[in-house]
């Protein structure tokens, strides 16, 4: 049994472009490929991330087009990205491009290989053999080294795994909002907050904004003034936040978000994030946001 | 006098733009429940046994929703949730832990059972039936959708942060995925002094 995997890994290595290791780099043609490991496995789990950062020193586009493992029935790419509290996969089906000149780093977070089927667990310790398909440079066998199950990165090398962090946001890589994944910018309360004071407070009437929840291109604010007080849905456009409508309870509630049009994963955001943000602050305040009755539209075109 | 001229601007501008606010209007309503996590589901944990939205009751929880067919969010925050048992030892001794699948189509009670045990032995693994999972979901206002994959396979996108419930199982704040283990311990401590 052991004979003949070995005779077919040997006849499939036949057909493998050359490739050479050194200093635990695996080099094929342009790319290096470094860092190469995979995190343990919970039981049952049926599937695992695997990791690597690919370097293309050449001066032409490759493409990691496939890959396959014996450790699994079958080996996607996938790139995972979080939208607000919301954690989004998808399956890269035309491969991963790594352009001329950049490293693109497979990590926790992103990019990574996705493994299904697995015929048994991964082990810390342990290596993952993993054969990954290029369009240009070819095919090449790497040993994934098993980390712990929450593990960020080959350890000795995590700092050096950064460097190019710039050159991979330049990149143009599908249709998942990486913005999302940064948190609640300065500025876009400070607009929010400036909207709502320019647009309702006068001198005798003070108004105060709290709490400003954001997920994505949409946001909720609470207001109060004197005695009365409301909840504000707004959504960012390219000419900055504006008012989509007034309302009191009924925009704590994210199916009552998705029914106005709010993208069901920013709209479960938004309940989730204002639920907290209203937990901390005075039942009094509470009280007059809740005090707002029915609901006024102000601009219905911008959802 | 405030309101009174709030609603004056908002009711001028609504007229000149000539909207129709009843859509939006119409389209609103009340929570079906007091607050935020409440609701009415029948489920079943790890072993079979039936459990509903009494089980919070009595127990700083943290509470979490996932699959086992998750490649990284779910492990890693299992991982992680083992660490912060380990580190609160016995002080978080009343602290009980809960996944609740959102893909119970394939996460069997059995499954649970070896996925969690793995963490603690103070977290149950929640699943059921599809109509009453989302329930559940629905009172934490929890996303989760199905992503096909190639073949026949698919895998879920979904929150990922941890819920975290005080003894009467009230709603008291959340864990973000990957918070450092400083601000989740704060967190953690702090939920069961209050409790």
């Amino acid at each position: 049994m052991i004979t003949l995997f070995r005779a077919a890994l040997a006849a499939s290595l036949l057909f493998v472009a050359p490739a050479f290791a050194h200093d635990g780099v695996v080099h094929l043609g342009s790319l290096n490929l470094a860092h190469p490991f995979a995190r343990a496995t919970l039981p049952n789990a049926p599937v695992a991330g695997g990791f690597l950062a690919i370097e293309n020193t050449g001066a032409e586009a490759d493409r990691l087009v496939s890959a396959t493992s014996p450790a699994a029935a079958e080996v996607q790419i996938h790139e995972m990205a979080m939208e607000g509290e919301v954690m989004k996969m998808r399956q890269l089906s035309d491969g991963l491009e790594v352009p001329a000149g950049q490293t693109v780093e497979l990590a926790p977070g992103g990019f990574h290989l996705m493994f299904m089927g697995l015929k048994q667990a991964f082990v810390e310790g342990e290596t993952v053999p993993v054969t990954l398909v290029f369009e240009k440079a070819g095919t090449v066998d790497v040993e994934l080294a098993v980390q712990g199950v929450a593990a960020d990165g080959a350890a000795m090398n995590h700092d050096a795994m950064k460097h190019d962090a710039a050159g991979h946001d330049a990149m143009n890589h599908g249709a998942m909002n990486h913005d999302a994944m940064a948190a609640q910018p300065a500025d876009d309360l400070e607009a929010i907050t400036g909207l709502l004071k320019g647009t309702f407070e006068t001198p005798e009437a003070p108004l105060g904004v709290e709490p400003v929840v954001i997920s994505g291109e949409y946001a909720i604010a609470g207001w109060a003034q004197g005695e009365a007080g409301g909840r504000a849905l707004l959504r960012k456009t390219a000419h900055g936040w504006a008012v989509h409508l007034c309302a009191g309870d009924g925009l704590k509630d994210a199916a009552n978000l998705e029914a106005i049009g709010v993208p069901a994963a920013d709209a479960a955001a938004l309940a989730t994030a204002l639920a907290e943000a209203e937990a901390k602050l005075d039942p009094a305040l509470l009280a007059k946001f809740s005090s707002f009755d029915g609901t006024v539209m102000v601009n219905e075109d911008l959802i | 006098m405030a309101l009174k001229s709030i609603r004056i601007w908002l009711w001028g501008a609504v007229a000149a733009l000539g909207l129709t606010a009843i859509t939006g209007a119409m389209l609103l309503r009340q929570p079906d429940q007091a607050g935020f996590g409440k609701g009415v589901y029948s489920l079943i944990d790890q072993t079979g046994k039936p459990v509903d939205q009494t089980m919070f009751a009595g127990h700083p929880s943290a509470l979490f929703f996932g699959f086992t067919h998750c490649p990284e969010v779910c492990p890693t925050t299992m991982a992680e949730m083992a660490s912060w048992f380990e580190t609160l030892g016995a002080d978080g001794q009343d602290l009980r832990a809960y996944f609740v699948s959102i893909d119970p189509e394939r996460d069997t009670p059995q499954i649970l059972g070896d996925y969690v045990s793995w963490v603690s032995d103070r977290i149950t693994g929640v699943t059921g039936t599809p109509e009453e999972i989302a329930k559940i979901a629905k009172a934490w206002g929890i996303y989760y959708q199905k992503v096909p994959l190639d073949g026949a396979d698919y895998t879920m996108d979904h929150t990922a942060s941890v819920f975290l419930l005080d003894a009467k199982g009230e709603f008291q704040g959340t864990i973000a995925y990957r918070e450092d283990q400083a601000t989740a311990l704060q967190k953690l401590r702090n939920l069961l002094a209050k409790s």
